[in-house]
Parts: structure tokens; sequence; C-alpha cells
């Protein structure tokens, strides 16, 4: 009599396990207590992700900024929702990792409170809850959809903010032609693989590029927070509007500090940094080889690099191995 | 049934009682409190005097202590009690006086109250430890960072830094010493009188960043010639390491 419950029991732990499953040098995913891995609630996330019935002029979605084949950025400078914003959208791939803060200055500390300030921003989709609300209460789909979830109560900017969550915790990038060539099912090119060498400082004949104290793989981020010194030093000790994570903290330290952003897909989301000021990956290569702009609080590590061209484009032939396009059908 | 089941549990709990006295438990604080050459440990805000007219501004010194132990008693009676695997002991956030005189706190849980009779624990990642990789841990763990996976390895130690080696005051000279390895880990023990009690519960280690990178005239990190290293010099980090090791004090 037992054997039927324990059946039902494992056979759903079993699917969960293979649905959220990551290749096995990724960390952990921590998924909040409160909000535990769901197909039902990541399938209206995803639906509402692309529907933009959360802005206020219904034309804007999460989408419009996140565009999957662009690996969930949009290709632009700065993201435009209902105005132009001072920041580019970051890529939403292995979102769900995420887990020292989200934004480029860290100011949200999980997903389910991320996702409730673009919709109310007045410069994204500045729609005020209290209308997403009633706007999602009285749609027959979505409140047939949450009612299957909650059973019959109001469908508040908290559940709603907790199915978007769920839905980018499934945003998983881990099979570009790097994750096969870890796993022993390919090869790189030489000149692939001298960029691989060169990237991770791994051969003391080779120069480096000092990318990984900060790019770490798998993520090809640690989380941290960062001033590349892609700002000149007037620009960091004068008055500017843009503060990075010092916005977040109110500690000077932390002056245009950003997150590191993954370098997975990397060639499919120019431009680059998080004011878009760089347009290609030699762009890039170009400020970390002359050592960014000097500045107090400059990472170290970002010295100069004394590379080559030949150097800088085995670099760039590694990136391209990071590009995971199965994950942007 | 359930009665019986009912009973033999109490019985087992009742004996269990009669034969463990309950000692009791607090939280034991460890305070590691950093300086440089005695002046308080600050990152970013402090610049410090080093050697031949160089100055320091440090941004980042952290590093890993591995199998930390309190030990009771001594020989065949030796016992140890676990306090954690392993931490990390990092200054990023040091920013201030205050929160250098305070030091990098640590805390572990339901620590046994009692006189112990020794502190002992190993300067970067235990081998077991290193051997292992930021997969295996959900964050937050301290061993969720701070991984080469190039090496398959954990950094045990990281200083990063900027230096004026020219007094111009720009302190342009970049630094970066990332250390690891397991040929570099080092163990460490202190034996005096450690009283944990209600009442008592805080031990202090000490480290002076400086003793780390100068032990004399003729052995120092001369920024002027290095700047930057990642295990690749063994000489350098066998130093570094070794200094480190010896540089650690229990207060």
């Amino acid at each position: 009599m037992l054997k039927w419950p324990l059946l039902i029991t494992l056979l759903i732990f079993n699917t969960c396990k293979r649905n959220t499953s990551v290749a096995n040098d990724f960390p952990p995913m921590v998924w909040p207590k409160d909000n535990l891995y769901d197909t039902e609630k990541v399938a209206i996330g995803e639906k509402l992700f692309f529907d933009p019935i959360l802005s206020v002029n219904k034309k804007i979605s999460c989408s419009t900024c996140h565009i999957p084949s662009l690996a969930f950025t949009d290709g632009k400078k700065v993201s435009n929702g209902l105005f132009p914003l001072s920041r580019s959208a970051p890529s939403l791939l292995n979102i769900g990792f995420h887990s020292k803060g989200l934004f480029w200055d860290g100011s949200a500390s999980t997903l389910e409170k991320q996702a409730l300030i673009p919709v109310r921003s007045f410069l994204e989709m500045g729609l005020p809850w209290v209308i997403a609300e009633k706007r999602i209460n009285e749609s027959v789909v979505y409140a047939k959809a949450f009612k299957k979830i909650y059973g019959d109560i109001f469908i508040d900017s908290f559940k709603i903010a907790a199915v978007l969550a769920q839905y980018q915790r499934t945003l998983l990038s881990k099979n570009s032609k790097f994750d096969a060539v870890m796993r022993g099912e390919m090869n790189f090119t030489p000149n692939e693989k001298r960029g691989w060498t060169i990237f991770f400082d791994a051969d003391p004949l080779l120069p480096s590029a000092e990318c990984s104290h900060c790019h770490v793989d798998p993520l090809f981020t640690d989380l941290s927070f960062q001033n590349n010194g892609i700002h000149t030093e007037d620009e960091l000790n004068g008055n500017s509007f843009e503060k990075g994570r010092e916005s977040v903290t109110l500690n000077s330290n932390d002056r245009f500090k950003f997150k590191v952003p993954t370098l997975r897909n990397i060639a499919m989301t120019a431009p680059y940094m998080h004011d878009g000021r760089l347009k290609s990956l030699e762009e890039v290569m170009n400020h970390y080889n002359m050592g960014g702009n000097p500045g107090f609080n400059v990472n170290p590590n970002v010295r100069n690099l004394n590379l080559s061209k030949q150097d800088i484009s085995d670099v760039i032939a590694f990136l391209h191995t990071l590009t995971d396009l199965k994950t942007m059908e | 049934m359930n009665k019986l089941l009912f009973i033999l549990f109490s019985f087992s709990l009742f004996t269990c009682n009669n034969e463990t006295p309950i000692v009791p438990t607090v939280d034991v604080k460890l305070r590691v409190i950093g300086t440089f050459n005695d002046l308080p440990l600050q990152m970013y805000n402090q610049n410090y005097e080093y050697t031949d007219g160089i100055k320091i501004k440090f941004q980042l010194f952290n590093f890993y202590l591995s199998d930390l132990y309190l030990i009771k008693g001594v020989g065949a009676a030796e016992e140890k009690v676990l306090l954690s695997e392993v931490v990390l002991v990092n200054f990023k956030d040091i920013q201030s006086l205050s929160a250098a005189e305070r030091g990098v706190e640590l805390v572990f849980k339901n620590i046994p109250t009692g006189n112990y009779t020794g502190f002992q624990t190993g300067v970067g990642v235990a081998p077991r430890l290193n051997a292992t990789g930021p997969a295996s841990y959900p964050p937050p763990h301290p061993l969720d960072d701070n991984y080469w996976s190039w090496a398959a390895g954990y950094v045990f130690s990281k200083i990063e830094g900027n230096a004026d080696v020219d007094n111009s005051g720009k302190f342009a000279t970049k630094l970066t010493f990332h250390l690891g390895g397991d040929a570099f880990y080092k163990p460490v023990s202190w034996t005096k009188p450690i009283s944990i009690s209600k009442e008592f519960s805080e031990m202090v280690l000490t480290i002076d960043v400086k003793d780390i990178i100068w032990k004399d005239q003729n052995n120092f990190l001369d920024f002027r010639k290095i700047t930057t290293d990642h295990s690749v010099n063994k000489d350098l980090v066998s130093f570094l390491m070794t200094n480190l090791q010896q540089g650690l004090k229990y207060r």
C-alpha cells in the first residue's frame, strides 16, 4: 500500500532533478525556500516575460531589452524602455547563479526583488504595481494559471515577481564549444587553445591577459563588483550622476564599481561595458591591454598587458568558443 | 504498538541523559586583527610606509584557514573540538580605523565550554578541500570563490593594492600576489590555556602584513622589481606563505 506514494514521490523528485540539473562544474543553484522550482510557475513566468501586459503602454515586455537571440541582451549601447536608460541590458543567461546581487550595481539581492523594479520604473515599463496586479487578476488566462498554483487568492506583485524569477532561473547556458572541450567532446583550434592559455594566465611562457581573476569559469564572472578603469580619473574624482556600486553601499571606495559581467556568449552581446561605450571585443581587449584609466580603486589586475595583436586575436578566438547558440534558439 | 514505541523512545532518551552529561555550548568568536608595521590595516584609505621610501595602499588582503580546532588535554588524552573546516579571513571590507581595530570577525556556533589547552589550524586550504571546487559548495560558502580552474585549486591568499615607488604620490604601480598550491599549506598551532565560557568566548589572532612581505633588508618583496605573481614563482610563494604562517600570532 505504501509503495505507490513512494514511487510517485521518487518520480516527482527525479523529474525536478532532471529539469534543473546543470553541468557538474557549475555551482549549485540556490532556489529560495519560498519559491522552489515549479514547472507551472516557470511556464507562467515565461509567458509573462514575453508579454507587454506589464508595461504602461502595453508595448514593452522584459524581452524588449532581453532578447533571446542576443543572449538575452538587446544589442544597444544603453537600454531603451519608455525612455533611454544609462546602462546596458546585461545577459540573463545563468542569472540564477548570481547570488551576490543583481543589476550592474547589485541593488537587488534576489531575482524576486529584481523583478519588481523594471515594471514600476518610469524609465522602463512605467506601470504602477497596483495597475499591473489589476491587469493580471482580470486576465482570464493569467488568473486561471495563477489560481492553479496559489489557489483562489489575489495575485499580488510578489507572486508575479516570483514566477518571473522562476523562469529566469531556467535560462541556462552550458553548451558552448568551451563546455564541449571541457567535457572532452571537442578540441580547441590552436589559436583558441593559445587564447585560453593567455586568458587564464595558465602558462608562464605565454603572456598573461589577467582576465580570469574576475571572469572565473564556469560562469565567467566571480559575481564581484570592480572598477575596471573604464571611466577616466576626472570622472572618478568628479561629480558624476553615475556612481556604480557606490549608489548602493554609499561607500566612496565603491565608486564606478560594477558587477563583473559573464563572458558567456560575449560575442553575441556587443556593445560592451555597463554603458556600452566599447563597440567590439577588439576595443575591449585594447582597453585592458593599455591597463585602463588610472584611479584609486581600479582593480590592480587591470594593468598594462603588452599583448601583441596575435595574442589579442587568440583571446578573442577563445571568447568566441563561449557562444552557446542552442540556448538562444 | 504506538504506545510501546513511545515508551521505548522515552526510555532511550532517559538512558542517554544518564550517560552523557550535558556540556553547555556557546558561540565562539575569532577575531583576526590586521596591521601593517603596527598600524591598523585598512583597505583603500591608508598609505603605509614600506621600505626604501616605497609606500603602499591595499585593496584586498585575504587568506584561508582550514581545520580550526580547539585542543583539550595533552598526549594520549588530547581531544579536539572542531570549530570549522575552513574559513576565509577577508579584509576586503575593512576600510575604516574602527573596522580595522575590530578586525575580521568569524563566529563558530555551539562550541562546548571548557578549559582548552591550545588552538590549531592550517594556513591555506587543506589538501583534501583543495581537491574539491566551488561546484561542491552552495553559496554562500568560503569555498564558493577564489578558485583557479586551470590549476584545479584555490587561491590560499590574495594581496592586492598599489605602490608609490617613485615618491610621486600617484600609487601607479599595481600589485597582485595570488598564492596557492598544496605544497604551501602550512599547519600552525599554539599551546596556551584558552578558557571558553558563557562570560568569555573570544579568541584573537593578529597578522602584520609587513611581516609577510618583508623579512629583512635582503629578503623582501621589492615592488620596483616585482609587482605580480600568481604562484608561478615557487620560491616567492614559499617565502610569502611561510611568512604568513609565522606572522600569525595568537593574542
